[in-house]
């Protein structure tokens, strides 16, 4: 990408050296038309001097070349940089002296001669000097009354500035003739006569020219065009820095406000476009650094509701999942009810009467007749008193009461549990619960036949021994938790949802209404009951309960 | 005795004649030379002959009668510097030195002035004296153009004021009229339109370029400005863009422009003869200055105020107006 100032840098390069050299173009052919038009009028003065000289007229007047030396001489005085290429000076008749420079190469029968003058002035422009200037017209030629002046080239490259004038013998007043003209000469009958005397010729080389000119051009032309084109490429890239910086220093701006900084401002203060662009710039980012703001508090807002959003459909589909389970256990316990009643009545009677057929019939009889006979009796009295056990779940399921709370320590409530249910020796157990734990309000015979329950589960979970730990720590500052942890066989990912549904179980000779009446507790309790469980590493129940106000 | 008586009465009658005799021979003797020694003389050099030259030595001539002023010789220089110093040297070598010296024309003025530095000479008829430095102790003269306040009095009667004057002129030759007039104008309420030429060739065009700008032109006596050609296609110029032409010489009227003030030629010379009469009877210690013409004429071309549309009317009931055509 090319930047703005390389871009400004090179146009304005371009012009200002585009103006530089035709600058000095033009100076260059001022300065050669200058020194054109000095030679010009050094050769009309030497000219007319020559031809206004006496000695001139009368060296012509009386055919005597000799009386030109003097005049030639004079002529030469003036001629300090020896111009004069060459002179001629004639008469009417005959060429009465020709010379040329020694040390300018010229043939003089290149040089044309009055007779050539005249002929080529009569049919083509002529160039009239007077007073300093060059007439040119074109006109029908009569008789030269002037001087003439032109260039001319000679075979071997050498170029003069030829003169050619008239020597007349009588010289008339100007001013005379001009004072007729004003005053009117009707009256007067007045014939000038100017004999023509003879011609005089001369050219000025152009060799002092050239060298004059090659001066000015390598003494003041060509510094001057590199100083017009070096000053202007420095003044413009000096410009062009001075344009482009409070642009660059805009767009590093620019680039950390796209970066999300928006506390930047642009501090250019002066009074043109670029000032007024960086107010309009710092108004913009004003306004969007109000926009971002109120974006970022709808966002806030909007991430807080969500928030809501979640938490409260969290809680309704946890109602919801409890109503379903309280409807479940309103079912299931209405069952058990009914179930427990139908029974128990049934397997009351089957008891008494194998209590009265085992007391009825002698235990020696009974081994006698038949060892069969005893154990069908055993398998009868086991499997009643299991359907018995059975019965009473149900009946203990469907009648669970409303807790009777009070403040109670949840260590003496673990231990109570565990002192009530058979571990096993391969299970080793641990168990964590300080004596400054605070209380908590509960029924105590509630959660201790809840911590049971998970006790002989984590039991059940690890046949084949393991490790049980038991925390009880506090959560928070209203909760305290319960954790019962053990490294058996875990519980799968696709039943954890339903492992607090009643009648869901595991075991093949469970009834699946342990954690359901469990679970069904604690929400009495206003508490929680959550399960944690890696396949093939063990689970963990934590069950946190309300502690005591008074202790909180 | 009584003879002698007879003899006295007999020459009675011739007495008084004797006498009268006697006092005329006396006076004649006597007084005479003296008169004859008092009466100025005075040489006059023409440039050369044309017709306002020979007025102004008429008025100069008529001047001089009765002034005890007398014309010794008029000599015409024939409009030639070498012969004009030639008879000038002639006139030196003479011996017979004038009182005065009038010189009519600007050649006969500078030569005059350059060979004559111990008699007072007078010149008159020069175009634009200011260019040919004619001062000194011994030199005065009569301008021979009108000043420039009655020009453009005049040119004010005409045409009002506040309007654009266009002159045209060559630095070099009329720089200093140009000058004093720029300044005149702004007196008469004027605007000097200035087109300054060098070459009688620019003439035309500067005419063409100036015509537009301007409500009338004032022709000033340039010798760059007016020559034979010019003297033909300024007064065709003008007509054709209706622009009047002012100028300080009745030839130029003639030649086709409106208005010119000019000196009244033969007057100059009265003039002329009485500032000889004042130079010889009370000579100044120092130069007595250029004095301005006092008698001028207005010269009118009614058929240019006519084609350009301009009423002149009112100022051809004017004194020493002439009228062209007549």
């Amino acid at each position: 990408m090319t930047s703005i100032r390389a871009k400004l840098v090179l146009f304005v390069s371009i012009l200002v050296v585009t103006i530089g050299i035709l600058c000095c173009v033009f100076l260059l052919n001022h300065t050669k038309r200058q020194q054109e038009d000095a030679l010009k009028k050094f050769g009309i003065s030497l000219i007319m001097l020559l031809a206004q000289d006496n000695e001139v007229a009368y060296a012509l007047h009386s055919a005597q070349p000799a009386f030109l030396d003097a005049a030639i001489n004079r002529l030469r005085d003036i001629d300090m940089e020896e111009e004069i290429g060459y002179l001629r000076i004639s008469n009417t008749r005959t060429v009465m002296r020709e010379e040329k420079s020694q040390r300018i190469n010229v043939n003089m029968e290149e040089i044309p001669t009055k007779k050539s003058l005249l002929k080529h002035h009569t049919a083509t422009r002529r160039s009239q000097w007077s007073r300093g200037g060059i007439h040119t017209g074109t006109s029908t030629f009569s008789f030269p009354s002037a001087l003439f002046c032109e260039r001319i080239k000679t075979s071997s490259g050498a170029v003069f500035c030829d003169f050619f004038a008239t020597v007349f013998g009588k010289k008339t007043f100007s001013e005379e003739e001009f004072a007729a003209q004003i005053l009117g000469e009707d009256k007067v009958s007045k014939e000038e006569s100017r004999p023509v005397l003879g011609f005089v010729q001369m050219g000025l080389s152009h060799h002092k020219l050239n060298e004059r000119t090659r001066k000015i051009i390598w003494q003041s032309i060509v510094p001057m065009g590199l100083g017009i084109v070096f000053g202007g490429i420095c003044m413009t890239f000096f410009l062009a820095t001075y344009l482009v910086s409070p642009l660059r220093y805009m767009a590093n701006i620019t680039l950390d406000i796209a970066r999300g900084n928006l506390t930047r401002t642009v501090d250019i203060r002066s009074r043109d476009e670029i000032g007024h662009l960086s107010v309009n710039f710092n108004e913009m980012t004003r306004s969007l650094k109000a926009s971002h703001d109120e974006k970022e508090k709808i966002m806030e807002q909007l991430r807080d509701h969500v928030k809501s959003l979640y938490n409260t459909n969290k809680e309704l589909m946890e109602t919801q999942e409890r109503l379903v389970r309280s409807e479940k256990l309103a079912a299931v316990g209405k069952l058990a009810s009914g179930v427990g009643h139908e029974l128990r009545n049934p397997l009351g009677a089957i008891k008494n009467a194998l209590f009265l057929l085992k007391k009825n019939v002698p235990a020696a009889h009974v081994q006698s007749e038949s060892q069969k006979f005893n154990t069908f009796m055993e398998i009868i009295e086991k499997e009643t008193e299991r359907s018995i056990k059975i019965v009473n779940d149900l009946l203990g399921f469907s009648r669970t009461a409303k807790p009777t709370v009070s403040a109670a320590n949840v260590r003496a409530i673990i231990e109570s549990s565990l002192s009530r249910v058979r571990i096993p020796e391969k299970i080793k157990k641990i168990v964590y619960a300080e004596d400054s734990l605070p209380s908590i309000v509960v029924d105590a015979t509630q959660i201790e036949q809840v911590f049971i329950n998970l006790i002989q589960n984590a039991c059940e979970a690890m046949p084949m021994g393991g490790l049980l730990t038991i925390r009880a720590q506090r959560e928070g500052s209203a909760a305290l938790s319960t954790t019962f942890t053990d490294t058996g066989c875990g519980i799968p990912d696709n039943v954890k949802h339903m492992i607090f549904d009643p009648l869901f179980t595991t075991k093949s000779n469970g009834l699946g209404l342990g954690l359901a009446l469990s679970h069904s507790i604690i929400q009495r309790h206003e508490g929680h009951i959550e399960l944690e469980s890696q396949e093939g590493k063990g689970t963990t129940f934590t069950v946190k309960l309300p502690i005591a106000n008074t202790q909180r | 005795m009584k003879q002698k008586f007879p003899q006295s009465e007999r020459y009675h009658g011739v007495v008084p004649l004797w006498w009268f005799a006697a006092v005329f021979l006396f006076q004649t003797i006597f007084f005479v030379p003296r008169l004859i020694a008092a009466e100025k003389t005075v040489i006059i050099f023409r440039s050369q002959q044309i017709a306002a030259y020979n007025e102004a030595i008429l008025g100069f001539e008529e001047g001089c009668k009765e002034k005890n002023i007398s014309i010794k010789t008029i000599y015409d220089l024939h409009g030639d510097t070498e012969e004009g110093k030639r008879i000038i040297q002639m006139v030196r070598k003479d011996g017979t030195k004038p009182d005065a010296i009038l010189a009519v024309g600007v050649l006969a003025a500078t030569l005059a002035k350059e060979h004559f530095s111990d008699i007072p000479v007078i010149f008159c008829m020069v175009i634009n004296h200011d260019r040919f430095n004619l001062q000194g102790a011994n030199i005065t003269g009569i301008s021979s153009e009108a000043s420039i306040e009655d020009q453009f009095a005049v040119l004010k009667e005409i045409l009002g004021p506040h309007k654009n004057i266009g002159v045209i002129y060559d630095p070099l030759k009329t720089r200093k009229i140009v000058a004093q007039a720029n300044i005149v104008a702004k007196q008469f309420g004027f605007n000097l339109v200035k087109s300054e030429v060098v070459l009688e060739k620019e003439v035309v065009s500067a005419l063409k370029n100036i015509t537009p700008k301007i409500d009338a032109l004032w022709l000033i006596p340039d010798s760059t400005v007016i020559t034979k050609n010019t003297l033909s296609s300024i007064p065709k110029i003008i007509q054709d863009r209706r622009v009047p032409v002012f100028s300080t010489s009745d030839v130029m009227v003639k030649a086709g422009a409106l208005v010119s003030v000019s000196p009244d030629y033969k007057h100059t010379g009265i003039q002329a003869a009485q500032l000889v009469q004042r130079l010889l009877t009370d000579p100044p210690s120092t130069s007595l200055g250029i004095q301005q013409p006092k008698k001028l004429k207005l010269t009118l071309n009614t058929q240019t105020a006519k084609t350009i549309g301009i009423n002149l009317l009112f100022i051809q009931s004017y004194p020493d107006v002439v009228l062209y055509p007549q």
